[in-house]
């Protein structure tokens, strides 16, 4: 055993492994350091920079200071930085491959700061969606009354449209089964036939069979006749239930057409249209980013971290996964406190068991702002959860903010049209849900008190900035839609309405006398299609009335006449032979 | 010339062929298998704690880190066919997996499972192997080969002089 055994061996054993713990130990710091700044670039797509590292043993815990998160949307610019990021790290879990985070604390983060220098973007995001880049039209001419009649879908024009083609749909058949029906004279003497065919007094039972079919086939005429005139009423009734509307909307259509077109004659309708979106959309998107920070800097860069570990691991060998009885997930953060500095304020953030392994843990993760009183706002208060599967995210949140101070915001700048929010409140609440990756949810963003600075270069862009200016509230509904990767915002407003109101309040001589000229072509274009259909209305009505007189008399004639003849006739015979049958039997 | 003179001075130094065996088998397993795990200290502890000829250990490592590029497709396959296609060891290794100990060996990596499974099955054939051919060689060739003008130029080197000195 002596022999074998070499105690130096030992001494150099234990040597060199307090040799590998202390280099571990002394360059620990430097480790955790660029192995964090390379997962966390590979998991945003950009570069990543971390000041310092520290770490304590007892607990044992890692703190990351001045951490900065370029925007791999905009390289001059950090997605996210904050101060300080420390976590107290379980060890036990680490042997197994599982971090598991009792607290972590993220102080003094901010979004969206611009950087010292350009960082390195690995992987580029699918484009912003820009809500100002529909730029203002060039025309600075008001257009011409025969310009917006020739270019606008008119109301009128579509009316009489409708109109003409119920008339001919209806006109031609109508006049047809009219030429078919019977004329009076054909009627008298139907009436005739019948009266002497039931007035007689038939004695002999032949010439009564004879009468009968006799009426029976004059009957047969009757008959077609009012099948002819039933038809008729049929189609004319269809014809009035047809036009009749249409010629109301015709009679309408000049003064909604009018009330349209007012906004044409001040400016240009295409341009005001959306005013709302054009304006406000952008710094109203940007704020709704924020809403969506939490699902979209969170999500995917939990999602992406086992697919890098993947890639990775297919180099030389691979890893292969047996299920986990653990019961643990991957990466689980129990307690997390986020400090967002914004304004020089601060708003703490709480969060509850972050992770991307939902199934395994067996609950969401929740997070919640409940901020009081500061020197920006009344109150914010979010809520939310988010569960992540495979099939996709499902998540909720919903958000009121009360009395947001605004200063100062650039809303639009356009060589046509520029504005500033230069003062206002900002009330805001909403929901919000994802479910398999599908976005859905409304929000309402109530602007008061609100101060508007802008400037116009033409007739057009100055009237929407002087409306602008006289601006005082605003309510914008948005609109969520789409997918966590691609999200589609719409907001509505009645900026639209306010805006055609002071363009049209401020109307010039000159527009003035379009819009008279405006309508007397709107009704003079209306007048010869609504005198002849409304003529045409009432000579259908009238055939429709003729129409009921005849049917009348017609059912009149088929009522039961030569029946009765029939009847008494067989009454007269039964009688006889009653009679008869009496006489022989009694005597 | 360093590495001949290593191993002439191991081959006709007065230790055991047990001892020039054993570090061509350990050398053999650390040069086979990933040098970052578990069992790699394990091996190392081996090496120092025994007294296993660490020249000759240091050698086969070498000569084996070598061989195992070539190797580590067969490795590979041999790991994949253990954890894959195995049904029979499903249930141990799911079990490992959730241990400290599984985790720590890293077994689930196909590389390190084939070529520590490949080291293990080729250790006894090749200590014993190792152990003839070290005492044949001693027996039968050694004083021909020292007679050889190339041997006494590498024994006349001051490498060779160096590492005399360094075993003295």
């Amino acid at each position: 055993m002596k022999n074998i055994i070499r105690w130096p061996g030992l001494i150099a054993f234990i040597v060199i492994i307090g040799l590998l713990s202390l280099v571990s130990i002394v360059f620990l710091d430097f480790w955790i350091k660029l192995a964090a700044e390379k997962s966390l670039a590979e998991a945003t797509g950009a570069e990543v920079n971390i000041a310092r590292v520290s770490h304590t043993f007892s607990p044992f815990g890692v703190t990351l200071e001045q951490v900065q998160f370029t925007d791999p949307k905009q390289a001059s610019h950090n997605q996210a930085q904050m101060v300080s990021i420390s976590a107290l790290v379980d060890l036990p879990p680490l042997l197994l491959r599982k971090i598991i985070i009792d607290e972590l604390t993220i102080s003094g983060l901010e979004v969206n700061q611009l950087r010292e220098s350009e960082g390195e973007v690995y992987r580029r995001p699918q484009s912003l969606k820009q809500f100002g880049k529909n730029l203002l039209p060039d025309n600075q001419d008001i257009p011409s009354v025969d310009d917006i009649l020739a270019k606008s879908p008119l109301k009128t024009t579509k009316a009489i449209e409708e109109t003409q083609q119920a008339y001919d749909k209806h006109s031609e058949k109508l006049k047809q089964q009219y030429k078919q029906l019977p004329d009076k004279a054909k009627l008298a003497a139907y009436k005739k036939r019948v009266e002497a065919l039931s007035g007689t007094d038939y004695k002999n039972p032949l010439e009564l069979v004879a009468a009968k079919k006799e009426f029976d086939g004059l009957k047969m005429e009757i008959l077609q006749d009012k099948q002819k005139l039933s038809g008729f009423k049929q189609s004319a009734s269809e014809a009035i239930q047809d036009l009749s509307p249409k010629i109301a909307q015709l009679k309408a259509a000049p003064g909604q057409d009018y009330q349209q077109l007012q906004s044409l004659i001040a400016g240009d309708a295409d341009a005001i249209k959306d005013v709302t979106t054009l304006v406000f959309g952008d710094k109203v998107g940007q704020w709704s980013e924020y809403a969506l920070a939490a699902f979209e800097i969170a999500g995917p860069m939990l999602a992406d971290s086992g697919e890098q570990q993947q890639e990775k691991q297919k180099t030389q060998g691979r890893w292969v996964e047996f299920s986990d009885t653990s019961a643990l997930p991957d990466l689980l953060i129990r307690k997390a406190t986020v400090g967002l500095s914004w304004e020089q304020e601060n708003i703490v953030s709480e969060w509850q068991d972050i992770t991307h392994q939902h199934d395994v843990i067996g609950r969401p993760t929740l997070f919640k702002v409940d901020s009081g009183a500061s020197k920006l706002w009344q109150s914010l208060k979010v809520d939310g959860d988010f569960w992540l599967k495979e099939q996709g995210a499902k998540a909720q949140q919903s958000w009121d903010l009360k009395g947001l101070k605004l200063a100062d915001l650039n809303l639009l700048e356009q060589e046509k049209l520029s504005s500033t929010l230069l003062k206002g409140l900002l009330n805001s609440s909403g929901k919000l849900a994802i479910d398999q990756d599908q976005v859905s949810g409304t929000g309402l963003v109530d602007l008061q008190q609100l101060v508007i600075a802008a400037t116009g270069s033409n007739q057009l862009t100055n009237a929407i900035a002087g409306a602008l200016t006289q601006l005082n509230t605003l309510v914008i509904n948005t609109d969520l839609g789409g997918t966590l990767d691609d999200i589609e915002l719409s907001f509505n407003s009645d900026l639209d309405k306010q805006l055609g109101s002071a363009m049209l309040a401020n109307l010039s001589g000159e527009q003035k006398g379009k819009l008279d000229e405006l309508k007397q072509q709107l009704n003079a274009k209306i007048q010869g299609p609504l005198e002849q259909s409304a003529g045409e209305m009432s000579q259908w009505l009238n055939w429709e009335k003729l129409a009921d007189g005849d049917l009348i008399n017609i059912n009149e004639m088929l009522s039961a006449k030569l029946s009765d003849v029939v009847d008494d006739k067989k009454e007269e015979v039964k009688n006889k032979l009653k009679d008869k049958l009496k006489n022989k039997l009694f005597g | 010339m360093g590495l001949l003179a290593k191993l002439f001075k191991a081959l006709n130094s007065d230790a055991s062929p047990w001892q020039l065996a054993f570090g061509i088998m350990f050398g053999m397993l650390m040069g086979l298998t990933p040098w970052l795990g578990a069992h790699s200290l394990l091996i190392l502890f081996s090496v120092l704690f025994l007294r296993v000829n660490l020249s000759i250990f240091i050698l086969s490592w070498l000569f084996f880190s070598g061989l195992s590029f070539p190797l580590s497709s067969v490795m590979v396959d041999i790991g994949e066919s253990l954890l894959l296609n195995n049904e029979g060891l499903n249930g141990t290794w799911t079990y490992l997996y959730s241990t400290y100990i599984g985790q720590l060996s890293q077994f689930y990596h196909t590389l390190t499972l084939g070529s520590l499974v490949l080291g293990l099955l080729l250790s006894p054939p090749i200590l014993v192997l190792s152990k003839v051919l070290i005492v044949q060689y001693r027996e039968r060739l050694m004083g021909w080969v020292n007679k050889l003008k190339i041997v006494k130029f590498i024994k006349g080197s001051n490498i060779y002089r160096l590492y005399q000195a360094l075993g003295e």
